[in-house]
């Protein structure tokens, strides 16, 4: 048994009146790709955010390492390895490619002093960036921006990344190459927390899997399970 | 519908309210400023260990006072409701005040006519200076406000031949049947007591309706036809006149005025109370003048520096007020009166049939040689598109094509660069988008645009009130028409949410609502504009199987009644299903047009969308980048 | 008549105006609010100044920095305890919730400034030796220079921080995505406590240093505040150099209508200023982007 890089414990959490998450619970094994499904409204989304720390929590907690983190500030948890790509990526578009990658770093582990290295090494990676580094974030293609937020969170040397629907707004054969991307992280050693409503694409190339529905948990265990059991069609999941 | 009952049970209390409140005006100056002294002088004994329980002269023309600052206030109130704030009410006061003065005493003029001048000036001022200071954003608009003071003030001492300069103005006189200090109480209580009725019919009408949605969205406001500057126009000019009246109220009760009594402080006051109390609603400016008023009072009497001293409670109150009291004291009191919200009820009994009553004229959209660019990115090139009039016109193609931002341009949120747009025949390239939605235009948005703090009936009813707009006699008088046309409203905004499943949900404030119920409401808010043609926005996207064959069943009543539809949409079942023609586009230019399975099997579409794998399935659904999505508008 | 010296006068009274403007821009750009107190805290600099300065004896250096030290912190009080609250649950700048505390805030410096000072102004000898430089056919007084140049130096200062250093960077983006950058770690609490600090302290040297020509009301605070605004508006928030160039240009215009049209009008043409440019160029002279700023 792996051992449990970000546990999510009976997380109750909502605006205003109503409540969005209903008691949810949830365990990522370090080095494995962990898939997040569920239909819009699910609350998935307000889950990553739960755990970030930018959304409170009416009840539970979120450990990340073993260490509860559920009073700690985003910052504090960026700072323990949490990275997070949000939905609809989310760069900053009137700054430059390489001023936003540096953005990443600041407030995160690594050392003022690394930024640069740190920042040479994470753009090897995304040959497409270093071509445009110089320009403005926000003149990017989607794809190109998916690609920029993932620098943004991997230069903070993440030991947990979580991604909130990379594939939104992206044509199948960029979405290809941002998967390619996400296993190439797992192989280097990064757990991930991968959200999607895309399950079939996010199901081929994750671990384990849990389904989210209205804020319940409606099913969780190897992904390979969730694939061939009913609990996909329950809910019209598409993809 | 418990909501329901509890407003009946509030519309009790407020009648309730009323009575007693018409009783004790009614009871004479001294009785009233007793009353009105000890409710107020409670507040501030803490402090001033005194409770206020004489009514001798001094208490009633501090009552007094407050009638003028209520006829103040409640004009400040529909101004404030808009969403805009004005810290500049002692201006129109000040100039009403100056108006009368100068019109009784220099002209002798007789009281009313001096009253009338001074209304119909410091509206026609407010009108104005409206015209340019609108058009700033919110906070602009309170520093610009705040400046009017200043030169209101400036402009006193500058014309001191006709307004006294720093001497003031002196022998103004009350008219001569309420000459005393005693009878000229009867006309301030006259005056507040309009000033009420006046506010509260304006603010229970189609009027505060669009003020509301212009202070929650003004987006939303525009697609459904309401023009955000004639709305905010009229409040300012309605909040300007009765500062005027409040102004020339205020001039006989001294029988003085001089600019020191005009400040800025003064404005800041009116705001507090408008704040206090709580914006947008019908009493609490009232309570808040109540509550307010006795402060400065009760501070001269404690301190040697009653100004200061006055002015840090103020600021102290102001600080704490979003903590403590976000949204007034209004809304707290009807807090404590809810109780818990109801939960999601199901699609009950949702039909649509005999919704729709039928364009009078079916009307088509045109598109020609549309082309959109910014920032360097050319995102429409050259569109062509003619959605023919009653039918289901569906454009598809993969993010990034463009097809939000067609829809954008189409309704006028964006402008084009080149390209003419026409609709039933008419040039609309250069229509403003609450023109082309007047015109018939109506359209929904990628994600639900609605009115947040409105109830769902509410919402609906904005559409209905742009259907039928009138001048708003009606709804100041409550001629027994406008009553008619009210009831005919609701009954048809009720029907239309029932219909769409949304009767359970019918006094929830639409921020609560699931994704599907917010769609869903969006649509019943178009439908209910009566319009010719509906651009819809990706309306299936997070909806569950049971709302989306609503959603299907209304698109099909619409163009068996001749209102078309222009669909963007990707889940491509729904297009084959529905659609009469079907465009595609990608990287901003048309790569098929024709029915909707020639264009499916098209083999540029195909490559467009799936790329290599022609077993892909298309993305569901999508935002778009920053760049061509409705963050733009 | 030459207008000369209005114009130089109205340089001067720009060159304040331009660093009340600039504290705008600072505080706008990394937390998208205009703080309605920045001008109460021009009047701290003045007063507090005028005390450390005139009746305490302080070298001016040193009560400048004290100066700039205590407004930077009451800034950083006044975030914490009246625009954090209003900001809260992810309402952020957009809901205006923090209008209304701003003025509280304006209001309560203003009232306890007057308490603990009274409403009368101390004389304020000027600092710098009494000379005085041609320029052309008009004169400037070493004070009236020295503010032209804190201005500039001001604004140039602010653009190295923004371009050349994280903190600046990251200032930036808490500007345009402050969600974002939340839960990308960014410390938000500190960054926006540094803007107000950086803010308040840059009107409050504003303040200092005009002290010996600004004349005493209870209201000047808010006058100054009020015209600092309109120089950010017009200049284009948050462009810096709209700050310097909308500053400059509107003491100008207002000395030179002064001079014109008579002392009454003065405030009459800033406002008119504002409109105008406003209609013409909603953004303002420099400003870019199809939604306007405030």
């Amino acid at each position: 048994m792996s051992e449990i890089k970000l546990a999510v414990r009976d997380v109750r959490a909502g605006y205003g009146g109503a409540d969005v998450l209903h008691g949810v619970s949830l365990e990522v094994r370090a080095g494995t790709i962990h898939t997040l499904i569920g239909l819009n409204g699910a609350g998935k989304t307000t889950l990553l955010r739960c755990i970030s720390g930018v959304e409170k929590l009416r009840a539970g907690s979120v450990e990340l390492d073993g260490r509860d983190v559920t009073s700690a500030s985003p910052s504090a948890r960026v700072r323990a390895g949490l990275g997070h790509v949000p939905e609809n990526r989310r760069v900053f578009p009137k700054s430059t490619v390489t001023e936003n990658i540096r953005l990443g770093a600041v407030g995160s582990r690594v050392d003022r002093k690394d930024y640069g290295p740190r920042y040479d090494e994470i753009i090897s990676h995304f040959p497409v960036l270093y071509e445009r580094r110089n320009q403005l974030a926000g003149s990017l293609s989607g794809g190109e921006q998916q690609m920029l937020a993932i620098a943004m969170a991997m230069i903070t040397d993440p030991a947990v990344l979580m991604l909130d629907e990379p594939s939104l707004g992206l044509a199948p054969i960029i979405v290809d190459r941002v998967f390619a991307e996400i296993e190439r992280l797992r192989e280097a050693g990064t757990t991930i927390l991968l959200v999607e409503q895309f399950a079939r694409r996010a199901l081929s190339i994750a671990d384990d899997a849990t389904v989210l529905q209205l804020g319940h948990v409606v099913a969780s265990g190897p992904a390979a399970e969730i694939s061939s059991s009913g609990a996909l069609d329950a809910a019209y999941l598409g993809g | 519908m418990t909501d329901r009952y509890s407003a009946v049970k509030l519309r009790k209390g407020a009648i309730g309210g009323i009575v007693v409140l018409a009783l004790l005006v009614a009871s004479g100056p001294e009785r009233f400023a007793q009353v009105v002294g000890f409710i107020s002088s409670l507040i501030t004994w803490p402090f001033t260990r005194e409770l206020i329980t004489e009514a001798n002269r001094y208490e009633i023309r501090n009552a007094e006072i407050l009638f003028v600052y209520i006829v103040a206030v409640l004009g400040l109130n529909l101004f404030f409701q808009v969403g805009y704030k004005s810290i500049g009410q002692s201006a129109p006061m000040l100039v009403g005040a100056y108006t009368f003065g100068i019109a009784t005493t220099t002209h002798e003029l007789p009281f009313l006519a001096g009253l009338l001048l001074a209304v119909v000036g410091a509206g026609l001022l407010s009108l104005l200076l409206g015209l340019p200071a609108l058009r700033l954003g919110v906070f602009t608009l309170a520093m610009v406000t705040i400046g009017y003071s200043f030169v209101a003030e400036d402009l006193v001492f500058e014309w001191r031949g006709i307004t006294g300069g720093g001497n003031g103005l002196s022998g103004i006189s009350r008219p001569s049947t309420f000459d005393t200090v005693e009878d000229y109480y009867w006309v301030l209580a006259i005056a507040a007591v309009l000033a009420l009725v006046f506010t509260r019919n304006w603010l229970r009408s189609e009027l505060g309706r669009a003020g509301k949605a212009v202070a929650d969205n003004q987006v939303a406001a525009r697609s459904l036809g309401v023009n955000l500057q004639s709305v905010k126009l009229r409040a300012f000019a309605v909040a300007g006149a009765m500062g005027g009246l409040a102004g020339a109220l205020y001039a006989p009760l001294y029988g003085f005025i001089a600019p020191e009594g005009f400040t800025v402080d003064l404005s800041i006051l009116f705001v507090l109370m408008v704040l206090l109390g709580g914006s947008g609603t019908v009493w609490g400016p009232l309570l808040g003048a109540v509550v307010l008023f006795r402060i400065p009072l009760a501070v001269e009497e404690i301190t040697d520096q009653p100004g200061e001293w006055s002015l840090a409670v103020y600021g102290l109150v102001l600080v704490l007020s979003v903590s403590l009291l976000p949204n007034g004291l209004m809304s707290f009191i009807r807090g404590l009166r809810r109780g818990g919200e109801s939960q999601s009820a199901g699609m009950g009994d949702a039909s649509v049939a005999g919704l729709i009553d039928g364009a009078d004229a079916s009307v088509g959209l045109k598109v020609e040689g549309c082309s959109f660019g910014i920032g360097g990115l050319q995102i429409l090139k050259g569109v062509d598109l003619d959605a023919a009039p009653g039918k289901v016109t569906a454009i598809i193609g993969p993010n990034g094509s463009g097809k939000t931002t067609l829809l954008n341009v189409s309704s006028g949120f964006l402008s084009q660069d080149d390209g003419v747009l026409s609709l039933g025949g008419a040039d609309i390239s250069r229509a403003s988008a609450e023109g082309r939605a007047r015109s018939g235009l109506a359209r929904t948005f990628q994600t639900p645009l609605l009115f947040e703090q409105m109830t769902c009936l509410d919402n609906v009813l904005v559409g209905l009130d742009q259907a039928d707009r009138r001048l708003p006699f009606g709804a100041i008088f409550r001629t027994p028409g406008w009553r008619r046309r009210e009831r005919a409203k609701i009954e048809r905004a009720t029907a239309i949410l029932v219909a769409l499943g949304l009767g359970p949900r019918l006094d929830t404030a639409a921020g609560s609502l699931t994704p599907g119920e917010r769609r869903l409401l969006e649509i019943g808010r178009v439908v209910a504009m009566e319009p010719s043609l509906i651009l819809m926005d990706e309306p299936a996207a997070g909806l569950t199987d049971g709302e989306i064959s609503v959603l299907e069943n209304l698109i099909e009543e619409l163009r068996a009644h001749g209102v078309g539809v222009i669909l963007v949409e990707h889940h491509v079942d729904m297009v084959m299903r529905l659609a009469d023609h079907v465009i595609a586009l990608d990287f901003g230019e048309v790569i098929a047009s024709g029915d909707a399975e020639s264009v499916r099997n098209h083999p540029d579409v195909v490559r467009a969308y799936f790329g290599d794998d022609p077993e892909g399935e298309l993305a569901t659904p999508v935002e778009p980048s920053t760049v061509g999505g409705t963050e733009d508008v | 008549m030459s207008l000369w010296p209005a114009v130089m006068s109205g340089l001067a009274v720009g060159a304040v105006y331009a660093l009340i403007a600039l504290g705008y821009n600072v505080v706008f750009s990394a937390t998208g609010i205009l703080n309605f107190a920045h001008g109460e805290f021009f009047m701290v600099g003045t007063m507090i100044g005028a005390y450390l300065f005139v009746d305490v004896g302080l070298n001016p250096i040193l009560a400048v920095i004290l100066v700039a030290l205590l407004a930077g912190l009451l800034g950083v009080v006044e975030e914490r305890v009246a625009v954090r609250p209003a900001m809260g649950d992810g309402r952020g700048a957009k809901s205006l919730g923090w209008v209304l505390p701003t003025l509280g805030a304006s209001i309560l410096i203003r009232s306890v400034i007057a308490l603990i000072f009274g409403p009368e102004l101390k004389r304020f000898p000027p600092i710098l030796p009494d000379k005085v430089w041609k320029i052309g056919e008009a004169y400037l007084t070493s004070t009236q220079l020295s503010l032209i140049v804190l201005a500039v130096a001001a604004g140039f200062g602010l653009h190295l921080l923004y371009d050349k250093t994280d903190l600046g960077r990251a200032l930036s983006a808490v500007s345009q995505d402050a969600d974002a950058a939340r839960l990308r770690g960014l410390p938000i609490a500190a960054l926006t406590a540094i803007a107000f600090a950086l803010g308040s302290g840059l009107a409050a040297v504003a303040g200092f240093f005009a002290a010996p020509f600004v004349t005493a009301s209870p209201f000047t605070g808010l006058v100054f505040g009020l015209k600092g605004f309109v120089a950010a508006a017009i200049g284009g928030i948050p462009d810096l150099r709209g700050a310097l160039l909308g500053g400059l240009a509107l003491g100008v215009v207002e000395s030179v209508g002064a001079d014109i049209f008579g002392g009454g009008y003065r405030d009459s043409v800033v406002f008119a200023a504002l409109i105008v440019v406003l209609l013409v160029k909603p953004n303002g002279l420099l400003g870019r982007g199809e939604v306007r700023a405030v």
